[in-house]
């Protein structure tokens, strides 16, 4: 059984087709990374899988369950992490994580050691004490990234998790999404248009462009296959290749 | 539905609630200060305003004289009444737009009214149209001219009729007035006064809705703008836990801001009252008044945070969702004002059955039903259990709209209809 089975998805919003046909599956425990331009539809993408929208034709099974048909199910094994997510300002980080992880617990003791391991993962050590409203962009996105991970989810779905972020900040969530999947062995799937962050930590990636997947494979086979001399030239003559075959 | 789930949101909800100091602010300090001191500085104003007469006396005979010591006596009464005699013509009160009320006694009122039995003085009373004091100066004056009246009828009466009793000649009908309450019980003068406290009472529960909105249209719509909403939905708790735990919460914000509200109305009743007349005017219709006022101002706002809790689902922004969700609420409680000018339940069953539809007519109706008629908590307690009935509805409806689709795909309707209209424009 795949992680993530994605077939033939496509969502309309109004008259424009986001997604045209996106197909693609997830092997557990990697780490897949979904690579395109702003508009090229991964947040789209994620959202569906995330079970928040709805496919407008197309199937999506997380761990065999149906998205639509199971959206319960799905979301006791995942966890998401938005682009844009926010935490509760006037709440401390402690009283954030407590609040997530008592969403995902049976009971206190589980709820407890979650926050414990939210707190190991975010680093930000005594100021989970202090309210959100006094962190910086850096440590809400860190305690939000937490916040997701803790839970230790079958399927963590992260969509841009260092946008916005400067280079510090962003090693350190990178750091932190790594050092999480080698300690749980859950599954990843992200999205970026940070070619470098993606090489960093994908085990395998799908380029979407304009709705479409245009390729799919492991960083260095992709580079190899377009004789790339990093992803980001990878993308670029993938894209190339597209409109040409069109 | 799992509890534990709920009770989480309760307590988050709850925990965000206790550290919104504008909204804790609102719903709890402003209707115990602000009630009082709203109805001290009423009654205060009325009773420190002085009220300014000038008497223009062109006649200066026995029964100007006469009228102006009345007058003076009369304003005892009332308390600070200046009754000014120093002017000579009108021409110099027009010159003060402070006068309240001018009385002019031309020349030969006096002797008009001694000529002869049937003599008549005339005197003209020029209330100022744009004065808060001119009625309540009129009544006084009238009230002296009454009886400076009655005593010249009386000395009539004894020079004419020696043998004739003046008060009977005077006064040849005799009334009796006894004030009934419902079911046609004897009520006490002071019950006269229960239609002015079911309009402050009202006027109560129409500010008691505000400080729900905003809570409400922050718990949902600020999610929304904070971004944090989208991470919750994708969390194991079901949108109808989500809804009800951020509704529990309303509801125990909107307990503690009824309770305050009944007490700071309350006050604000005493210290009008007090101000106004410096008297004490029970309550008309007791406690179980202000009991039956409780619930209601509960149920008002829990209505109140329905609809606010379905607008602020299909809002894009706090702001948004807060000014429509006023607009809303503000409009359907018209009704509340109008029932300051007629009776709302004669009008509803007689008039406009429409009316009903309106959930601010049943918080309106539970007081007036329960004052109005003897069994008044049966006729109370059906217009309560249609506000509860209303909430009932719009929660489900919130329930049924409050999706991710909704949620998200609101913003992208917005540019399309912009784009368009821009391609309109440059078409």
């Amino acid at each position: 059984m795949y992680a993530v089975e994605v077939e033939n998805l496509h969502r309309f919003y109004g008259d424009f087709e986001a997604l045209r046909g996106v197909s693609f599956k997830i092997v557990k425990g990697e780490i897949f990374g979904l690579i395109g331009p702003n508009g090229s539809g991964k947040t789209t993408t994620l959202r569906i899988i995330a079970t928040i929208l709805k496919p407008s034709s197309g199937t999506v099974r997380v761990f065999g369950y149906d998205i639509v048909k199971e959206a319960s199910k799905v979301r006791e094994v995942i966890s998401y992490l938005p682009e844009e997510a926010d935490l509760y300002k006037r709440l401390t980080g402690i009283e954030n994580l407590l609040f997530f992880a008592r969403m995902y617990s049976e009971n206190k003791k589980e709820a407890e050691e979650m926050v414990k391991f939210g707190i190991e993962i975010s680093g930000l050590q005594n100021r989970i004490y202090d309210k959100v409203e006094t962190y910086s962009k850096g440590m809400r996105r860190r305690l939000a990234l937490a916040r997701t991970l803790m839970v230790k989810p079958k399927l963590a779905i992260l969509d841009e998790p260092t946008s916005g972020l400067d280079v510090y900040a962003s090693v350190n969530v990178r750091n932190s999404i790594r050092k999480y999947v080698r300690e749980t062995g859950s599954t990843v799937l992200l999205s970026s248009h940070n070619m470098l962050e993606v090489e960093y930590l994908c085990d395998r990636v799908a380029f979407i462009s304009k709705g479409k997947i245009i390729a799919i494979d492991s960083p260095s086979k992709l580079k190899e296959k377009y004789d790339a001399s990093n992803l980001e030239e990878a993308f670029v003559k993938a894209v190339k290749y597209e409109l040409e075959k069109a | 539905m799992n509890l534990r789930r709920l009770k989480n949101i309760i307590w988050k909800e709850l925990l965000d609630l206790s550290r919104d100091k504008r909204t804790v602010i609102a719903a709890i300090i402003v209707p115990i200060v602000f009630y009082p001191a709203l109805g001290g500085l009423i009654g205060y104003m009325f009773k420190v305003q002085p009220i300014f007469i000038a008497f223009i006396d062109y006649d200066k005979g026995q029964y100007s004289t006469e009228l102006k010591k009345a007058i003076e006596s009369y304003s005892k009464y009332l308390g600070n009444v200046r009754l000014l005699t120093n002017y000579t013509n009108l021409n110099q009160v027009l010159e003060n737009p402070n006068i309240d009320l001018t009385i002019i006694v031309p020349r030969g009122f006096s002797a008009n009214i001694s000529k002869s039995l049937d003599g008549v003085g005339m005197v003209y009373l020029k209330p100022n149209v744009v004065s808060s004091k001119a009625s309540e100066a009129q009544s006084l004056v009238e009230l002296a001219i009454n009886n400076l009246s009655n005593s010249i009828v009386e000395e009539r009466v004894k020079t004419a009729l020696p043998n004739v009793s003046s008060e009977n000649f005077l006064n040849p009908i005799r009334k009796v007035v006894e004030y009934i309450g419902p079911g046609g019980r004897v009520a006490s003068p002071e019950e006269r006064f229960l239609f002015l406290t079911l309009m402050i009472f009202i006027l109560g529960l129409y500010f008691s809705m505000h400080p729900a909105i905003a809570f409400v249209t922050d718990s949902i719509a600020g999610e929304k703008e904070r971004k944090t909403l989208e991470a919750l939905l994708v969390t194991p708790a079901s949108r109808i836990e989500i809804l009800s735990g951020k509704l529990i919460a309303s509801l125990v914000l909107s307990g503690v801001a009824a309770g305050m509200n009944t007490l700071g109305v309350f006050l604000m009743y005493a210290l009008l009252f007090g101000g106004l007349i410096g008297a004490q005017i029970p309550i008309g219709g007791g406690l179980g008044l202000i009991g039956i006022y409780a619930v209601d101002v509960f149920l008002t706002v829990t209505v109140t945070v329905s609809i606010a809790l379905l607008v602020s689902i299909v809002s894009g922004s706090v702001r948004t969702a807060h000014s429509n969700a006023t607009a809303i609420v503000t409009a359907l409680a018209l009704v509340m004002f109008a029932s300051i000018y007629g009776d709302l339940e004669k009008i509803a069953s007689q008039t406009l059955p429409l009316l009903y539809l309106l959930p601010y007519t049943h918080s309106v109706l539970t007081l007036i039903t329960f004052v109005k008629y003897e069994n008044g908590i049966i006729y109370a307690t059906r217009h309560l259990l249609a506000l509860a009935a209303y909430t009932i509805a719009l929660i489900i409806l919130g329930a049924k709209l409050f999706s991710g689709e909704r949620i998200l795909i609101a913003k992208v309707k917005k540019k399309t209809g912009r784009r368009k209209l821009k391609l309109k424009l440059f078409a």
